[in-house]
């Protein structure tokens, strides 16, 4: 289902298709009893990117020098950083759920920044991949808070206070706040990697349709919004992490 | 606080009483005066204030429109199921309408609290006294 939309035809003219970017190659196909479970570049990627953050953290761990290393302080900084978003965000007890979250915010980390190499592949720029993952943590979290709290769960869908015929109402909204949340989470991350590197390339277009007297303004532009792309990259996989904690609270503590 | 030893046994390099309380105090007005000071280093929030913003800004945003559409879709996927045409894609709208202020509300309170914690901190904290008398 996720490698179904090969474009085909390039529309034709001068300006490259700034959408060109996003199409999904079979590299290997593979039929899994009738669904289609290629290896795709977007399964490249992703495989890139696990290596990458295994590779990193394992190489840079390998010291467990006491004064540590330019990398490996870079990944000590990396659980630090995920160690205390969890700890404020969910308590202490919430660290059993640390290697999630961490896991999580190092993979879209790396499919964003990775997707920042030219020639690459941007595998979270396609909303099929950011809900499979908002879908992980929107399962789970239900599944954690019907755990802690068994068949009581179900009072975080009813406010208290409120009068018996209103809950009627108010107990659909509710459920619809709480179902907007996997929607939200993946539209959010998708929306912001395909419309930052579709606006680079349009810009990377503009830059070669005005040539060289005129192409210094867009390339100038560019260079900057290369920049904020790579800000928007880490700003994601950081939301996508806090959200994460933020629904995992809500689950373990029911308030909201 | 210092429940008066008395000076009595004091012996060398011990602090008495009041020496204790004056240093307490002049503990306190140190944690002060650090924090104002820090509070003056540290470069004016105005804009990471606004990065705050426009993040709250396209959350609230990006919320109150899916949830229309995620109401709207549970009303057309129910309407399929029960042939009801189009009765609860319009009812399941206004919901989604409702929860989608709702999911602005909380993420309102959520920045409120937030912008109170933050003028709170403005002064750190004093620094503490940790020498417990015995």
């Amino acid at each position: 289902m996720a490698s179904t939309e090969h474009g085909g035809e390039q529309s034709g003219g001068s300006m490259p298709d700034p959408m060109h970017q996003f199409e999904i190659d079979r590299i290997i196909p593979i039929n899994f009893f009738g669904l289609d479970a290629s290896f795709t570049n977007s399964s490249k990627w992703m495989l890139i990117a696990l290596l990458v953050v295994a590779g990193f953290l394992i190489l840079s761990m390998r010291g467990r020098s006491l004064v540590p290393t330019r990398a490996q302080s870079v990944a000590e900084l990396a659980y630090e950083f995920i160690a205390n978003m969890v700890r404020d965000n969910v308590g202490t007890e919430g660290m059993k759920y640390f290697p999630f979250v961490f896991t999580l915010f190092m993979f879209i980390l790396a499919c964003n920044m990775l997707g920042m190499v030219p020639y690459s592949f941007t595998v979270t720029s396609h909303i099929i991949v950011t809900f499979g993952l908002a879908a992980v943590v929107f399962i789970g979290v239900t599944v954690i808070g019907f755990i802690r709290h068994g068949v009581g769960f179900l009072k975080f869908f009813v406010p208290s206070g409120v009068p018996a015929p209103m809950l009627a109402l108010l107990v659909p909204i509710e459920l619809i706040s709480y179902l907007t949340r996997p929607v939200s989470l993946s539209v959010r991350l998708f929306a912001n990697m395909m419309a930052g590197h579709t606006m680079l390339k349009v810009f990377g277009g503009f830059v070669v349709a005005l040539g060289f007297l005129g192409g210094w303004a867009p390339l100038a532009f560019m260079v900057a919004f290369t920049g904020l792309e790579v800000l928007v990259a880490f700003l994601q996989a950081y939301v996508f992490a806090v959200l994460t904690c933020i629904y995992l609270n809500d689950a373990m503590h029911m308030h909201h | 606080m210092t429940k008066s030893a008395g000076d009595k046994g004091k012996r060398p390099g011990e602090l008495s009483s009041e020496d204790r309380t004056h240093l307490k105090r002049r503990l306190s007005g140190l944690g002060e005066r650090l924090g104002k000071v820090r509070s003056r280093d540290r470069p004016p929030s105005s804009e990471n204030q606004r990065g705050r913003g426009i993040g709250y800004a396209l959350r609230m945003s990006l919320d109150m429109v899916l949830a229309v559409v995620v109401g709207g879709a549970i009303g057309w996927f129910l309407d399929r199921w029960l042939g009801t045409a189009p009765v609860l894609l319009l009812l399941f709208g206004v919901l989604g309408v409702a929860a989608g202020f709702l999911n602005v509300a909380r993420t309102y309170r959520e920045m409120a609290a937030e912008a109170s914690e933050a003028s709170k901190g403005h002064t750190a904290k004093s620094v503490p006294f940790d020498d417990d008398e015995d």
